[in-house]
């Protein structure tokens, strides 16, 4: 199953909700750098794909949520955070790698 | 020893810096290990699927390299449905041997492959 | 694990940031990397002749420090490379600039390095 990689804003690039429309059942997506901004997108229709995929399908690295200073009070879906080591682990359990860069 | 798939996946318009060149040059590349290959085309990558028979001397154009594919020995030359609906291409002026899928079919085509590449 | 990057984000990007601590995580978690190859913008990585300012962190460096030290193979298109300044001594001469810019460690090489790490390791995983 996919490892769906994001990397751009939600707010300002169309990858995620490009991504998020053509995922499969078994899919899993991870965002980094400032994808990790989807954690205070607005969008309605971004937000309730996230919240269809819940903690198990749907990860944040934690370090680039921290860098951004993301305040993570109002988030209004379930995910994970991982660290570097859990990222690699991603990417051994899954396969094809497809980064939206 | 299983033959591996590779999926190329086309999501930037030609003139988007030097992204949809390059990412046609490691299509042509790695054609030559005879892998086999699926090409496809979605987003704003579609654009690049547009016939420009003009002659810029400022920028090279991508449809001339695009228009040897065939001699590639590409197994699946995709495009997706809801990207041309969305940028209102006319797929009849597409002179590529081109098979379209639908979004709900992507996830299926790149889940198939054992790696992908994305430009 | 066999693993091989590909990275296209330049070395202002985040992304080239994410790369480098992926890969020493690989390295911690025992997996391999069979190859790191450098394409697009992040051929700039690879670039000997740029100076940061001292309180920025050196990137290219990084990069360099990481691969020497584990002795990786670090190929950069060539193709990529010299049309962005990025030319080993060969190079260079061949085109008679008057200095080669490749950093140590990392090699000039064709597309067909891409493709043969892409058939030849268990995951493919794109820095863009």
């Amino acid at each position: 199953m996919t490892l769906h990689i994001i990397n751009k804003s939600p707010t300002n690039d169309r990858s995620l909700l490009d991504c998020l429309h053509s995922l499969g059942t078994g899919d899993t997506i991870l965002l980094i750098n400032d994808a990790v901004y989807a954690l205070c997108c607005e969008c309605k229709v971004t937000i309730g794909l996230l919240n269809q995929l819940g903690e198990e399908k749907l990860f944040f690295l934690e370090e680039d949520i921290e860098l951004r200073g993301i305040k993570l009070n109002q988030v209004e879906f379930d995910y994970t955070e991982i660290n570097y080591l859990e990222f690699v682990d991603l990417t051994t359990k899954h396969n094809p790698i497809l980064s939206w860069c | 020893m299983h033959k591996k798939h590779l999926g190329f996946v086309f999501r930037s318009s030609p003139y988007a810096g030097l992204n949809a060149r390059e990412g046609i040059e490691a299509l042509f590349a790695s054609a030559v290990f005879d892998p086999k290959l699926s090409v496809i085309f979605r987003d704003d990558g579609v654009f690049q699927l547009l016939n420009v028979n003009t002659n810029n001397e400022h920028t090279k154009n991508t449809s001339k390299m695009l228009a040897s594919l065939p001699l590639y020995g590409i197994d699946e030359l995709l495009a997706e449905k809801e990207s041309l609906a969305a940028r209102k291409i006319d797929i009849s002026s597409i002179k590529l041997p081109l098979k379209l899928f639908d979004r709900s079919e992507f996830h299926r085509i790149a889940g198939n492959c054992d790696h992908i590449l994305s430009f | 694990m066999q693993y091989s990057l590909i990275i296209y984000a330049s070395p202002a990007s985040p992304s080239t940031i994410t790369a480098l601590k992926f890969s020493k995580a690989l390295l911690e978690k025992g997996h391999s990397i069979f190859r790191i190859f450098f394409y697009g913008e992040a051929v700039k990585t690879a670039n000997a002749l740029q100076v940061l300012p001292q309180n920025e962190y050196d990137l290219p460096s990084a990069w360099q420090c990481f691969i020497r030290d584990n002795s990786l193979d670090a190929t950069v298109c060539i193709a990529a490379a010299i049309r962005r300044g990025v030319l080993d001594e060969t190079e260079a001469k061949r085109y008679k600039k008057p200095s080669s810019s490749l950093v140590d460690n990392f090699e000039l090489s064709g597309l067909g390095q891409l493709a043969e790490a892409a058939l030849k390791s268990d995951r493919l995983i794109t820095f863009g």
